[in-house]
């Protein structure tokens, strides 16, 4: 794992809250980065992360193959 | 932190009374709040959490609140830090995009101190019957954004230091369209925290801080390993299924979900990539609310006494593409999500692992409370009031039992309202309310029965009502499973003065959906027609037991001529 | 003053109390009860006694036989009369469920079939206006065709706001009797005259269904004492807690269902008064189960709201008892998360605890008293049944194994866990009913609630825990020191802005004289009249009862009235709703009678046998210590010591914990009070 964690920082007018991109749920204060395939990723932390590599991605491939 | 572990009898004790703390605010909260909706149907969350904001503690009043009541918390706390809480604070806040499941549900929050250490948070959320918005009871089934639906709060301190804010109560006031309502039901989310507080504070007074925290913490671990033993029995792999609402209220068109549960070990992982995108009406659901629907069906499935606590949410991995029906984003609408779509998402998890589990589930419910809401102003009183009115479905039958006649969906535990009380408070008269036979799921198990009201507008009464219900189509039926029979439909229909016969909104009103609609208009002797679907059956008809056969005829659940037809009856 | 005799038949045993005023003396007894033979069950508990049946001037009698036929499906046929439209109300009751998560679950099947429900062609409005007039043939004809169909029914009849307009129900009543003159007929406003049209219908439907059982249990009990040259009437005691004399009674069969639970409350009540505390918690732990209920101003708590079971209500003013699945028998088990859990399954009295050794092999709370010396193995229940104490700790040494610990500890334990369940669930009654059961007394009734009573008390804070004499027979006494009770609870729907004071005075007046007539026809005397409203924020779904003053009710006496709810209010919740409306939902006028004066039950002098003992038993954080033992014969009044002690009687044992005070009083109750409270 070789992610790095981020605040979230937002402007007045950035009423919103960001979500994981594996499970979806809201980040409410940190988000955990991490590249994934060669591509950024931002999740609610290493769970989610680990839980993209050994579930999403190999879905994906199936799908795609 | 002490490091030993506690003995396990002084953690059930306290297993016990984080529970019993979270009951007490519960029952402070029916006796003393004002919406209907909150004191009779019970529609509301009480929990408890520790410093670190895990929950540990929840009493079971409304399941469609089991994630909501830990998430909204959880990310609320987190989004404010420890640091901004000081004693007699307390927090309000609906949105739901941070955890919320619509906006008619308020969570309040307030942080615990005891001799000046920050020990826990108690929260509660309840549904308040009115907060403004395009439709009364500030249910838009045809809302197309979150704007329509009513007064959004961030988190925000509405107490500060034991006093009130009024600034805060002022814009409240000024939204919604029954304040009064609104004064009285946070009033008694806000007095209820302090019930249970004194409960707490008692408590830890009795055992002492590091005891209590340390019992939470091992408490999660303890849920954990529970959850994690009932999954291990569920036999690996991977499990899908695919359902349908018949549509959003805004587009005439099907919404498809698609779930796969994989079960590994002692994990699961529920997965609903496939799902269609965020609808443009209002039947999406939140994470909170596709989270507690997956909650409330692995509860079904599993040890009814395992604490709910966050250590039994830890094995379940769920997986809710953002921007999908099951995840709405901004400022896509979401009022239906956690009343309408709960039951059929919770059911459809069920229904993917019947062939792992047969004994275990049961075939679809009704799985649609048929919200009917409206208002106006009173003939006699002159007052404004506004009513959320529900009914009950039938359920779906097990491979053990039929499904029970007209019970409400599995997301909600509300009671109906006796006709008595409904026609002392407002202007509509039942004409009837009865069962409506052969409209349970055919099965070796029948699905359970759906009911029919009708309604009449009474002298000089002018109402104007919104209906939120699903399966009016042919083919939506609640599923049967095993070979059962899809259940009864449901109907939403009027006949206005005059008319000779019952016809669709649609129709006579012109709404976009059938079943869905808005801000329509009734007057004195205009009937509304209310069927509640039936349940789905379980297993193949041919084998149920004649003796059930003869029974339902007996009883005329069943009509002889569908029991010929359907269970080779020969009777009479 | 003649013998006031006080019986409670039970499940298993009929108790029997008899008092003679004057003499100042009592009698007790027990006999087997025959669930078959319930006249011959009595007139064995009075032969038994030995009291000249001409001395006696009043028997009182409480019953389970309502509550056993209802619970096992052995009543009359019913055929329902509603309103036309509302047939199926019985069958789709309240929509909600029991638990939240289980597909297990049976909705509560109704006492009637669907095809003997019928729709009377009928409306009133939410008034109690006619919109539609009764027809009364269509009703005959349809009766007459249900009656030719099957068995002889009873007929209950339930129609939409009756309890504003009794007019159609009375009018149903009066054709049924000119034609069916044989049919029994019970009316839900008679029954039951509050709104809820599920409620009251459910009610009804028990009183009609009970209605013909009830009549041959009344005729075969009058004529069994007549033949035994009683000739003094005799009394049912009500679901209320009154009793009335049997002939009256007998009318009203949803008002006797919980005649056999009533006496608890009402028997705590006495000897809570006769302790000197007025706000008291009943606790009667029996084998199986536990009841709760609360005392206040020295009467028990009162609720209309009893469900035979979850969603299966009958709404009749009845002693507001709760019902917990602890008792002596309650089994201890270890939960897949590892946890020690305790009940509420039960061994029950077979196969009993593992000490009884009838085959039990799981360990229990009574095996966990044994082993930690709080039971004497040869003094259980006076010595009747013998108890192994080996069994006990085997039975507990394997539940030891389970949990890595030993069987000492496990039985320590087990009681902590029982009795926190028992101090939570007291909590959430208190709760319910907006009070601090801190400054309550526990009153410790059962076999085994004067064992656990001061340690609930110390997990709720309580400091105080009354020991009635014989509190193996709280219920007998609740039937003895029953008197004649009336309550009249009917639903209004007023509100302090729409309603004069002249109204309500009027309203009062009208149910005072109904409720009186009734007392006096079920044989009271000397009534005393309490009048109360039941009152809410409008909007709110829950009420607070208010007392109202006796006499005329002028504007002042309803300002004072309000100004009570708004103190009530905000006692408990911290907060008041001035401004909002408020509404009366419930008028209350109950007539009652002064309890009767009993003598003390107290030893005169200390009887043999009740020498000092000693043993070692077993207390928290202390371990097993040297603990004296005394007989409770040997507690004259006035005897007082401090714990570490254990009193022994035929019926129970009462733990007296170290740090509590123990005194025995001239009425028979022992007294324990926590020492730093002194």
């Amino acid at each position: 794992m070789s992610g790095r964690w981020e605040p979230v920082v937002n402007q007045i007018w950035e009423t919103n809250v960001q979500p994981c991109e594996c499970c979806g749920q809201i980040v409410a204060k940190q988000l955990w980065i991490a590249e994934v395939e060669g591509v950024e990723r931002r999740f609610c932390g290493p769970a989610c992360e680990e839980l993209y590599r050994s579930y999403v991605v190999p879905k994906q491939q199936a799908a795609a193959s | 932190m002490s490091s030993t572990a506690l003995d396990p009898v002084t953690l059930t004790i306290m297993n016990n009374a984080f529970v019993n703390i979270c009951r007490e605010m519960g029952i402070t909260m029916m006796r003393t709040a004002f919406s209907p909706i909150f004191n009779e149907g019970l529609d509301f969350s009480c929990v408890l959490f520790d410093r670190h904001a895990n929950l540990i503690g929840q009493a079971e009043f409304c399941p469609a609140q089991i994630a909501a009541a830990v998430y909204a918390t959880r990310w609320t706390i987190e989004e404010l830090g420890l640091e901004a809480f000081e004693p007699g604070d307390v927090v309000i806040h609906n949105d739901p995009y941070r955890g919320g499941t619509h906006m008619p549900e308020h969570l309040v929050l307030k942080p615990v101190f005891h001799e000046g250490h920050l020990v826990g948070f108690l929260a509660n959320i309840g549904h308040l019957a009115e907060i403004g918005g395009k439709a009364v009871g500030s249910f838009a089934s045809d809302a197309t954004e979150i704007f329509q639906e009513g007064l959004r709060l961030p988190p925000v301190k509405i107490m500060k230091r034991g006093e009130h804010d009024m600034e805060i109560w002022r814009i409240l006031m000024t939204n919604h369209r029954t304040p009064r309502n609104t004064w009285g039901d946070i009033n008694a989310q806000i007095g209820s925290l302090r019930v249970s507080e004194r409960s707490f504070l008692s408590l830890i007074d009795r055992y002492g801080r590091e005891t209590v925290e340390q019992a939470a913490t091992e408490l999660l671990d303890y849920s954990e390993r529970w959850m994690r033993n009932e999954i291990s029995a569920i036999p690996d792999g991977t499990y899908a299924f695919s359902g349908q609402q018949e549509d959003d209220g805004v587009v005439d068109q099907p919404v498809n979900y698609h779930v796969e549960v994989t079960v590994k070990g002692d994990e699961l992982i529920v997965d609903w990539t496939g799902t269609d995108p965020q609808t443009q009406g209002p039947i999406n659901a939140t994470y909170a609310v596709i989270a507690g629907a997956v909650y409330n069906a692995v509860f079904h499935l599993t040890n009814a006494n395992i604490p709910k606590n966050h250590g039994a949410y830890r094995p379940i991995r769920i997986i809710a593409p953002p921007g999908s029906a099951v995840n709405v984003q901004y400022p896509r609408p979401c009022v239906a999500g956690n009343t309408e779509s709960h039951a059929k998402l919770a059911d459809m998890v069920i229904a993917a692992l019947a062939p792992a589990l047969p004994d275990r589930v049961a075939a679809g419910e009704g799985g649609t409370a048929c919200n009917f809401l409206f208002g106006g102003v009173h003939p006699k009183t002159g007052d404004y009031y506004a009513n959320y009115h529900l009914e009950g479905g039938g359920w779906g039958a097990t491979s053990y039992q039929d499904g029970n006649d007209a019970i409400i969906v599995k997301n909600g535990n509300c009671r109906n309202t006796p006709v008595e009380i409904f026609e002392t408070r407002y202007p509509l008269r039942t004409i009837k309310y009865e069962l409506i036979p052969d409209s349970g799921g055919v099965g070796k198990q029948r699905g359970g029965l759906g009911t029919r009201r009708i309604m009449r507008v009474t002298e000089g009464a002018e109402i104007t009502a919104n209906a939120l219900l699903d399966r009016t189509k042919p083919g939506f039926g609640a599923w049967g499973i095993e070979g059962g029979g899809i259940g009864g439909q449901a109907a939403i229909r009027v006949k206005r003065r005059g008319d000779t016969e019952f016809r669709t909104f649609s129709e006579v009103y012109g709404t976009r959906s059938p079943s869905k609609f808005t801000n329509v208009t009734l007057v004195e002797g205009d009937e509304v027609l209310i069927d509640s679907p039936g349940g789905g059956g379980y297993g193949d008809p041919g084998e149920r037991d004649p003796a059930q056969v003869e029974r339902d005829v007996f009883e005329g659940f069943v009509s002889p001529e569908r029991a010929r037809e359907l269970y080779g009856w020969e009777g009479r | 003053m003649g013998i006031r005799i006080g019986i409670d038949t039970g499940g298993t045993f009929t108790d029997l109390i008899a008092v003679d005023p004057e003499r100042g003396s009592w009698h007790l007894s027990k006999v087997p009860s025959r669930p078959t033979d319930p006249v011959g069950t009595i007139t064995s508990a009075l032969d038994g006694a030995g009291i000249d049946p001409a001395d006696v001037e009043l028997v009182v009698v409480g019953t389970t036989i309502g509550i056993n036929a209802v619970l096992t499906r052995r009543g009359a046929r019913v055929v329902y009369l509603t309103t036309d439209g509302f047939q199926d109300v019985p069958f789709i009751q309240r929509i909600n469920r029991k638990y939240h998560y289980d597909f297990s679950w049976k909705k509560p099947e109704p006492l009637v079939h669907r095809p003997d429900c019928i729709g009377v062609v009928e409306r009133l409005d939410e008034e109690g206006r006619e919109l539609e007039p009764i027809d009364l043939d269509a009703l005959e004809r349809e009766l007459a065709e249900r009656i030719a169909a099957g068995d002889p029914p009873a007929v209950a009849v339930c129609y939409l706001f009756s309890y504003l307009n009794p007019a159609h129900e009375l009018a149903t009543r009066e054709r049924i009797r000119e034609r069916f003159p044989d049919v029994p007929v019970s009316l839900s406003h008679e029954i039951a005259p509050i709104w809820r049209e599920y409620e009251r219908g459910s009610t009804v439907l028990v009183d009609a269904y009970l209605k013909p059982l009830v009549e041959r249990y009344v005729d075969g009990v009058s004529t069994a004492l007549e033949e035994r040259g009683t000739t003094s009437p005799w009394a049912l005691l009500k679901t209320n807690g009154g009793q009335a004399v049997a002939r009256e009674a007998r009318e009203r069969p949803a008002h006797l269902l919980l005649s056999g639970i009533a006496g608890g409350g009402i028997g705590a009540a006495h000897f809570a008064r006769a302790a000197g505390a007025d706000r008291a918690i009943m606790v009667d732990m029996g084998g199986t189960s536990a009841d709760v209920c609360l005392i206040l101003d020295g009467e028990p708590l009162y609720s209309s709201d009893f469900e035979i079971e979850f969603g299966f209500p009958v709404s009749v003013p009845s002693i507001s008892t709760r019902t917990i699945g602890a008792g002596g028998g309650s089994i201890g088990w270890v939960d897949p998360g590892g946890f020690l859990q305790v009940g509420p399954q039960s061994a029950g009295a077979q196969p009993g605890p593992a000490c009884y050794g009838q085959g039990g092999e799981e360990a229990t709370i009574t095996d966990a008293n044994v082993r930690l010396g709080r039971l004497d193995p040869e003094y259980f229940l006076g010595g009747k049944i013998p108890l192994d104490p080996s069994l006990s700790s085997a039975a507990l040494g394997r539940l030891a194994g389970a949990l890595g610990t030993d069987e000492v500890d496990v039985a320590s334990a087990m009681l902590r866990v029982t009795n926190e369940n028992m101090a939570n669930a007291i909590r959430i009654v208190t709760v319910e009913e907006g009070i601090d059961p801190r400054d309550f007394a526990l009153v410790a009734f059962g076999g085994a609630g004067p064992t656990h009573g001061c340690e609930i008390a110390e997990s709720i804070g309580m400091r105080r825990v009354v020991v009635p004499p014989h509190p193996g027979l709280g219920s007998a006494f609740g039937a003895l020191s029953a008197q004649p009770r009336v309550d009249d609870v009917r639903s209004v729907y007023l509100t302090d802005r729409g309603t004069s004071a002249a109204e309500l005075d009027r309203l009062f007046a009208e149910a005072e004289e109904r409720s009186l007539a009734d007392f006096a026809a079920q044989g009271g005397r000397d009534p005393e009249v309490r009048r109360s409203l039941a009152m809410r924020y409008q909007g709110q779904n829950y009420e607070q009862e208010v007392p109202v003053p006796n006499g005329r009710i002028d504007d002042a006496a309803m300002a004072g009235v309000y100004a009570e709810y708004g103190r009530l209010y905000e006692g408990f919740y911290g907060y008041r709703l001035d401004g909002i409306p408020v509404e009366l939902v419930r008028l209350s006028v109950v007539i009652s009678a002064a309890p009767p004066a009993l003598p003390g039950l107290a030893p005169e002098e200390a009887a043999a046998g009740g020498e000092l003992r000693q043993r070692e038993v077993y207390f928290p954080g202390q371990g097993f210590v040297a603990t004296r033992v005394v007989h409770r014969d040997a507690l004259v009044p006035g005897t007082a010591f401090v714990g570490p002690a254990i009193v022994e009687s035929m019926d129970s044992t009462v733990v007296v914990p170290p740090g509590w005070w123990l005194e025995a009083q001239a009425s028979g109750v022992l007294d324990l009070v926590r020492e730093e409270a002194k």
